[in-house]
């Protein structure tokens, strides 16, 4: 059964279009991972999953749900949380200010103060800092466990890895087993094409603002995705 | 003869007691002012007028009623006013720029002043409360605290700790921090942003609302009052800090204390000592006296 299916969706950044009519189902419980170069429109398409930016057609269905009309804080009171790109952790709030407005919207289920700072135990040691001087990598496991704190059934994560070190990239990525594990889908965003693969049961693969190619991630091969990352064979105009 | 003889001693001491006392009356001003602004950027030109309209309206609801009916209407319906305002308004002003929101504030002033001459004319009225006005506590010789100005400076300290444990540990109120730090992360969390705005215009509202009518208790005022209670507001806001609590109470207690102490040395000096010292703050520090522990102000 799909949790999330994007029909078609096309959207803009005032007169510049930066989705060429997008399709993706993404079944419950499961990975997906989006990847894609820079400016291939992998952001974007989160924005207008989790309600920050409007699709100008098509339509985006939740939990047999058409959500289009849906604002972005509406969205996360029907399970979708998104983690943003640059993790816009609130600055002038602690680490644990930051999880608990992110139980703003009161949703039960498996996450808490208490579990989170089991997933991430370096939480715990910058339990009183202040979000504006954490490292990047305790901001995006903050950022990935206040999206947890909304207790949802679809976590958008964009870039995870981005600006991180491997050691920390490793351990952002452990915990995806854990947060799948109680049920939540994911939808990820990742410019790491082998990490992506790694981490996601399907894998669609954006280039342009469409989909040029897309099948379950094992399936995929490293030299197939080169070509459809930049445009090889794809015949769409990158000459 | 000593150059400081007790008399003296105590008419300075008197003086600099009488500011703090004011300054409190300030800091009521200024702290939804403060609010407002930290939240929204929003700069509420129209905060003075508000504070005069609700004294004016306790005026009117105490005629049928007694003063205490009349606070505890007026108090709740300036907080609503806030919230409608914000919610209708001042909300889609904001989409449009800067300005928007600057000019909807300005008319507000101007439309506020007008009605309250129209209703309440332009003689000075103030707020009768019998003999609480007039009573005062004597500590010594020459040294007596009013009760009023007490209880105005007690009110100034007490909105501001309820408002320290409402943004600090209540959820509605690190929700309004999160907003006024990053306005789309809040919505992804699941925040209003424009149901968050109309409580923090409320709140702004409400405080401004008993400052208003504290100011209306210790002297006259008339409908024209407002603009000059804005910028009592505005020079202890920025005399403490933008974005401080506590900063915007030692504001006030500072813009007080130098219109009591300049106000001593020639009456006519007063409001000059206050505009000094801010200006003395705004060129030496102009981050306030104690400003906002962060450096990630957008």
């Amino acid at each position: 059964m799909s949790i999330l299916s994007v029909n078609h969706v096309e959207a803009h950044y005032g007169d510049l279009k930066a989705l060429f009519g997008i399709s993706l189902t993404i079944d419950a419980g499961q990975v997906h991972s989006v990847i894609g170069a820079n400016g291939a429109g992998k952001s974007t398409l989160l924005k207008v999953i989790a309600g920050n930016l409007p699709a100008s057609s098509g339509e985006v269905i939740y939990q047999n749900k058409n959500i289009n009309n849906q604002s972005a804080h509406e969205r996360v009171k029907s399970g979708i949380s998104l983690v943003p790109e640059g993790r816009r952790i609130f600055s002038s709030l602690t680490v644990e200010e930051n999880l608990k407005v992110g139980a703003f919207t009161k949703r039960s289920g498996h996450w808490n103060l208490k579990t989170v700072k089991e997933l991430y135990p370096l939480l715990a040691d910058r339990w009183n800092r202040i979000g504006y001087y954490c490292s990047g990598g305790e901001l995006q496991m903050l950022a990935i466990g206040r999206a947890l704190m909304a207790n949802p059934d679809l976590l958008l994560i964009d870039e995870a890895s981005l600006g991180l070190a491997p050691v920390v990239v490793g351990q952002v990525y452990a915990s995806l087993s854990e947060i799948t594990k109680q049920g939540t889908s994911v939808l990820l965003v990742e410019q790491d094409v082998h990490q992506a693969l790694r981490a996601s049961t399907s894998t669609s693969v954006l280039l342009e603002g469409k989909v040029v190619m897309e099948g379950s991630s094992s399936s995929l091969t490293i030299s197939s995705i080169k070509d459809a990352y930049f445009g090889v064979g794809a015949n769409n105009g990158l000459d | 003869m000593p150059i400081l003889e007790w008399g003296r001693i105590m008419v300075w001491t008197n003086a600099i007691i009488q500011g703090l006392l004011t300054g409190g009356l300030y800091a009521l001003l200024a702290s939804g002012l403060s609010l407002i602004f930290g939240v929204m950027r929003i700069v509420n030109l129209a905060h003075g007028d508000f504070s005069i309209l609700a004294a004016y309206a306790v005026i009117s609801v105490a005629m049928h009623t007694n003063l205490i009916g009349g606070i505890v209407l007026v108090l709740p319906v300036m907080a609503l006013l806030g919230y409608f305002l914000q919610r209708t308004l001042l909300n889609k002003s904001l989409a449009m720029g800067v300005l928007s929101p600057l000019l909807i504030t300005f008319a507000f002033s101007i439309i506020i002043q007008n009605v309250l001459l129209q209703v309440y004319t332009a003689n000075n009225k103030s707020i009768l409360t019998g003999r609480f006005a007039s009573e005062s506590i004597k500590i010594a010789k020459n040294l007596q605290i009013g009760l009023l100005p007490l209880v105005t400076f007690l009110a100034g300290v007490i909105v501001t700790i309820c408002l320290h444990f409402f943004l600090n540990h209540s959820q509605l109120g690190r929700a309004l921090r999160a907003t006024s730090d990053d306005p789309m992360a809040a919505d992804l969390v699941g925040i209003n942003n424009r149901h968050i705005y109309g409580i923090a215009t409320a709140i702004g509202l409400f405080s401004a609302g008993i400052g208003g009518i504290l100011f209306g208790m210790r002297t006259q005022f008339a409908p024209s009052f407002g603009p000059i209670a804005l910028v009592f507001a505005f020079e202890a806001v920025i005399i403490g800090g933008l974005g401080s609590l506590w900063g915007t109470l030692l504001g006030g207690v500072v813009l007080g204390i130098a219109q009591g102490v300049g106000s001593q040395i020639q009456p006519a000096y007063g409001i000059l000592a206050g505009h000094i010292v801010f200006i003395a703050v705004l060129v030496l520090r102009p981050q306030g006296l104690l400003p906002k522990q962060m450096g990630a102000q957008k």
